[in-house]
């Protein structure tokens, strides 16, 4: 399997936090989605990649050769987009086209207007354009989603794209990436980071869930989810079922848990279902399990 | 110099150099106003003639800052709370942008100084105004330089509260003067010229400073 990126020993260190040590093989060809709750260190994980903040410590290979991300060839190839103000809040569509038309030689300004138009945001032709600061949340991921498909990359790396738009456009946003895939041909990958992986479990080929800094699991998502398995049962069963139990939701009437599937024949002896998990599932269960280890 | 001024419009969009363009034009509507005013004879002693005799010198004597302000912009995208810090650290060869948009940017500003001080000088000359274009300048040299001088400083608030007095200081200056100019006197040209060699002083201090270590101080806000 190549990989579109590597990490080796990657930290970084704040005062009240330290994200790592990562080592990741990131495949190229397919979406990968960082899973993780709120802090568990995904956009430091994504801002370090992109090289927005300075790694403490590690090693980055990008593209399989280049171990520096200020190389211009690196960047030009990366298309970034983080969670929100990605842009100076007083710019508009206009000033966005024109700061990165000089920025990247990829940028192309006729596919930027036709990308606004589709999403039905300001463009740079628009007689008098908002500013990003008079945009509402959704808008300004619009746009920035906008600016960076304007132009020609082979690595989208992109932080929580999904979590300011509507269900609708969240849903585009799947198929979007699902396109810049297939126009790849193998060749273009995506790294997108996401708290709630219901609405992009489309969009996930490759999954790397996080918890406080550290990967917790990572693979392919059809392999996990050979690999675990969700369990059902009645809650009188609760009691011999608990120690295979990864982790698990209970109430009076029935139980869920998450289980390797290796223990699913002998969860079945006890007469406890299980089946393959969503994604949705899989995240919380190992989210879940994380926590109560830690 | 073309690199130079791509790397300016790479950070500053058209929105910073668009309000400083407003502000310039606020201006030299209210300088053509007065302009007119003088020509149809409006009275000296009416309100509209009062307040543009007073507004005009002290407004103008900010006018030269905008460049300053427009620089301090620049300089806010290198810390990771301001917005757009991610997108212009994301960019090709930030690093050498970020050196070239600061050195376009004192042109800049420096253009607009001298801009603003003709002005001035025309405006002062006309209406015989107890202003000199120089306090402005004194004042927009100072602010540079110390904007120059602080414009990597992880502490926001250390650059704040150095500007905050030359922003007085530009106010207090013309007070001072006018109050001068009503007893008939005025400060000694000497004064004013050595006031305007230390700002330069201060002004090419933070420059070379700022030319030699703004590319080691990018990306380190965080």
């Amino acid at each position: 399997m190549d990989s579109i990126l590597t990490t080796k020993g990657l930290i970084k260190k704040y005062n009240k936090f330290t994200l790592g040590e990562i080592d990741l093989e990131i495949p190229k060809g397919f979406a990968t989605a960082l899973i993780g709750a709120n802090g568990a260190g995904k956009t430091t994980l994504i801002d370090t990649l992109c090289g927005v903040i300075r790694k403490t410590e590690g090693e980055v290979t990008y593209f399989g050769k280049h171990n520096d991300i200020d190389l211009p060839e690196v960047r030009e190839r990366i298309g970034y987009c983080a969670s929100n103000e990605f842009f100076p809040q007083g710019w508009s569509a206009k000033d966005i086209a024109m700061s990165m038309e000089l920025a990247f030689e990829s940028f192309n300004r006729e596919k930027f207007r036709s990308l606004c138009e589709q999403l039905d945001v300001d463009s740079d032709i628009t007689k008098k354009p908002k500013p990003m600061y008079k945009q509402s949340d959704g808008n300004r991921m619009r746009i920035s989603l906008a600016a960076v498909f304007a132009r020609e990359t082979d690595l989208l790396i992109l932080d929580e794209p999904g979590s300011s738009l509507d269900p609708l456009m969240r849903d585009r946003l799947c198929d979007r990436l699902r396109e810049y895939l297939d126009d790849g041909d193998g060749e273009k990958s995506i790294i997108f980071s996401t708290h709630n992986i219901a609405d992009m479990e489309n969009a996930a080929d490759y999954a790397i869930f996080m918890d406080k800094g550290k990967i917790i699991e990572q693979g392919f998502v059809e392999e996990l989810k050979e690999k675990y398995m969700i369990a059902h049962g009645a809650a009188e069963d609760y009691d011999n079922a608990k120690h295979l139990l990864m982790s698990h939701n209970k109430n009076r009437t029935v139980f869920e848990g998450l289980i390797l599937a290796e223990n699913a024949e002998e969860l079945a002896k006890l007469g406890v279902d299980s089946e393959a998990p969503t994604l949705q599932q899989l995240s919380i269960g190992l989210l879940k399990y994380a926590e109560e280890i830690r | 110099m073309k690199e130079m001024f791509r790397s300016f419009r790479i950070f500053t969009g058209n929105y910073t150099i668009k309000n400083v363009l407003q502000l310039i034009l606020v201006f030299c509507a209210v300088f053509g106003a007065m302009s007119l005013m003088n020509m149809i004879e409006v009275p000296e002693d009416s309100f509209a003639a009062g307040f543009l005799a007073s507004f005009v010198p002290a407004f103008g004597m900010f006018i030269p800052l905008s460049g300053g302000l427009m620089l301090n912009a620049i300089y806010s995208y290198n810390m990771q709370i301001t917005p757009g810090y991610k997108y212009l650290h994301s960019i090709p060869s930030s690093k050498k942008s970020y050196v070239q948009a600061i050195l376009a940017g004192n042109l800049v500003a420096f253009l607009i100084m001298l801009f603003a001080m003709g002005l001035q000088i025309l405006l002062f000359s006309l209406f015989q105004l107890g202003a000199s274009p120089i306090y402005s300048a004194v004042i927009s040299l100072i602010a540079i330089g110390l904007i120059n001088l602080l414009g990597n400083t992880k502490r926001q608030w250390l650059r704040l509260v150095l500007l905050m007095p030359v922003f007085v200081l530009a106010g207090g200056l013309f007070g001072f003067s006018a109050a001068l100019a009503e007893d008939g006197e005025r400060i000694p040209d000497i004064v004013l010229w050595i006031a305007l060699g230390v700002s330069a002083a201060v002004y090419i201090i933070g420059l070379i400073y700022t030319l030699t270590s703004s590319a080691k101080k990018w990306r380190r806000s965080e």
